[in-house]
């Protein structure tokens, strides 16, 4: 059980008529990145919520760091910092004053924390400029600097990047990565964006109607969202014989319509073309496919959009 | 806990509202005082005469102090922080009750100190303690209302909307033309009528205790609303 930083034994939470949360269980393990992913309203922010004590849940068990109960989980919540939605901040203060409320009511000694936080997430110039005149970007990036005060170890991030522009996604990418690899630090991270994720996150949780519909680490979906080299044509088994013997591979899959699944010679169709015309085999279709992420989602919950 | 109070009075010292609110209330708190005073036997009833009317500004400084911080989220960096729900309420309350203290009673006091140029040394010590002894609690049971309030609705327009409701259900009580004694003697706020109009026929310690009922029913009530509430 304290192997997993958070585990959770068939979570519900229902509000009223609605099931925001529908028998979960989940076991996340320490120095993860896990990329959260669902649909709005898949019940991801519920369950973050309930992680971070904002609401209860209405059945099932939470166990952080192996401790369960109210009392218990109260205490392990020291050690989590978190940014749900849109970050909460005091319109009428500056960017250092937020951190400041939250430096003290986190008993947090060291000040020096405060300009630390401004210069790791890159508002160190922002002076007296007050947070209701920030962009979403500026607020986003006061929102991941409040949540990593504490240097948590265990970091939940609901949707991260809303506003960031192009460096900014760059730059909390980065920052998350150095996070998990030179201080061990455990992230939940959902997000709409799910290229992004993918970039970022080592496992994945895909989450729909409240239900948990799978867990993969970054290897097993990259075998699902496997690209692949398609060829169409009216004489596979010769098309295959000039595979093995021309261009020396058996990383091929005949498909049961007859097409050719190439894993490689992915950036060298020439090569591919050349020896297949040499063969004199007619080829009616010659290129690079296969699963996205954002397929391979919508393909999980049944071809819905709005990741 | 001293952790929250920390933080809520470093947010209460950093705001706008608080000074302004605190201003306002000293100023609509004085501009009845010349009229009261010809009414009144000294400037502490002067004083005290009108301190229903301004209380529509403590119950906005709860819309501030307490629904802001809902509609905000901002409330939410606490409970995930690992702090109880009891301490933070408590912290609030604490925080709030005192600050609105420090308004009402502070303009009591500014009125009296600053009447000393124009009228000298009309009171004593033991006069204005002797009624302090009641008002204070009595200003501390208003403002448990608003912290109830807050609690309650959990966000601006509620808040507001509630705090105005609950001032003129007041002002309609105080000014019953059948009841009003009994009004002003179970509601808190009519505690300085009672003072006002030489009414106070029981012990000192019997208003106490009401205003004290008032505090415990108001906060346990607030807690009740936050101990399992979910938060947006």
């Amino acid at each position: 059980m304290a192997d997993y930083i958070l585990e959770t034994k068939a979570v519900s939470k229902d509000y009223k008529q609605t099931l925001a949360l529908d028998k979960v269980d989940l076991k996340l393990e320490k120095g993860k990145i896990y990329g959260f992913i669902g649909q709005n309203g898949a019940g991801k922010t519920t369950f973050i919520r309930l992680v971070t004590g904002l609401s209860f849940p209405s059945d099932g068990e939470l166990f952080l760091w192996g401790k369960s109960g109210e009392k218990d989980l109260q205490a392990q919540r020291k050690r989590i910092g978190a940014l749900i939605e849109s970050p909460a901040l005091y319109g009428n203060m500056t960017a250092a004053q937020n951190l400041e409320v939250q430096r003290i009511q986190r008993g947090i000694p060291d000040k020096s924390v405060i300009n630390d936080m401004l210069k790791l997430v890159g508002l160190a110039d922002t002076g007296r400029k007050k947070v209701r005149n920030f962009s979403l970007g500026m607020k986003q990036r006061l929102g991941i600097a409040l949540a990593l005060l504490n240097k948590p170890e265990f970091l939940i991030l609901d949707e991260p990047i809303n506003g960031l522009d192009p460096a900014g996604i760059v730059e909390i990418r980065n920052l998350l990565k150095t996070l998990n690899k030179e201080y061990g630090m455990t992230i939940l991270i959902s997000s709409h964006i799910l290229s992004e994720l993918y970039n970022t996150a080592t496992n994945f949780i895909f989450i729909d109607h409240g239900r948990i519909i799978e867990e993969l680490t970054h290897e097993e979906l990259n075998e699902k969202c496997k690209q692949y080299v398609e060829v169409k044509t009216p004489t596979p088994d010769k098309a295959i014989l000039v595979l093995s013997e021309e261009l020396k591979t058996d990383n091929y899959q005949l498909m049961p319509d007859k097409t050719i699944r190439l894993f490689e010679y992915l950036d060298d169709l020439e090569t591919v073309a050349t020896a297949l015309a040499k063969a004199q085999i007619l080829v009616t279709g010659l290129y690079v496919t296969g699963e996205t992420l954002e397929n391979y989602f919508l393909e999980k919950i049944g071809g819905k959009a709005d990741a | 806990m001293l952790k929250i109070i920390k933080a809520e009075c470093y947010k209460l010292f950093h705001s706008i509202y608080f000074p302004t609110i605190a201003l306002t209330y000293l100023l609509l708190f004085t501009s009845n005082l010349f009229d009261s005073y010809r009414r009144t036997q000294n400037i502490f009833e002067a004083s005290i005469r009108n301190i229903a009317f301004p209380y529509f500004l403590i119950l906005s400084m709860g819309v501030c102090f307490f629904g802001t911080d809902f509609d905000q989220k901002t409330i939410a960096f606490y409970i995930s922080a690992g702090h109880k729900r009891s301490e933070i309420f408590l912290a609030k309350a604490i925080v709030f009750m005192l600050a609105s203290l420090f308004i009402t009673a502070g303009s009591i006091f500014v009125h009296i100190f600053g009447s000393i140029p124009f009228l000298g040394h009309t009171l004593t010590a033991g006069y204005v303690v002797e009624n302090m002894v009641i008002i204070v609690p009595a200003l501390l049971s208003m403002s448990a209302i608003a912290v109830l309030i807050g609690f309650a609705f959990k966000n601006v327009g509620g808040t507001l909307g509630a705090g105005i409701a609950v001032q003129l259900i007041v002002v309609a009580a105080l000014n019953s033309k059948t009841n009003a004694l009994f009004f002003m003697k179970y509601l808190p706020v009519g505690h300085s009528a009672l003072i006002v109009l030489h009414k106070l026929d029981e012990p000192a310690m019997n208003y106490i205790t009401i205003s004290i009922i008032w505090i415990l029913v108001c906060l346990m009530g607030g807690y009740l609303f936050f101990r399992r509430a979910d938060m947006k």
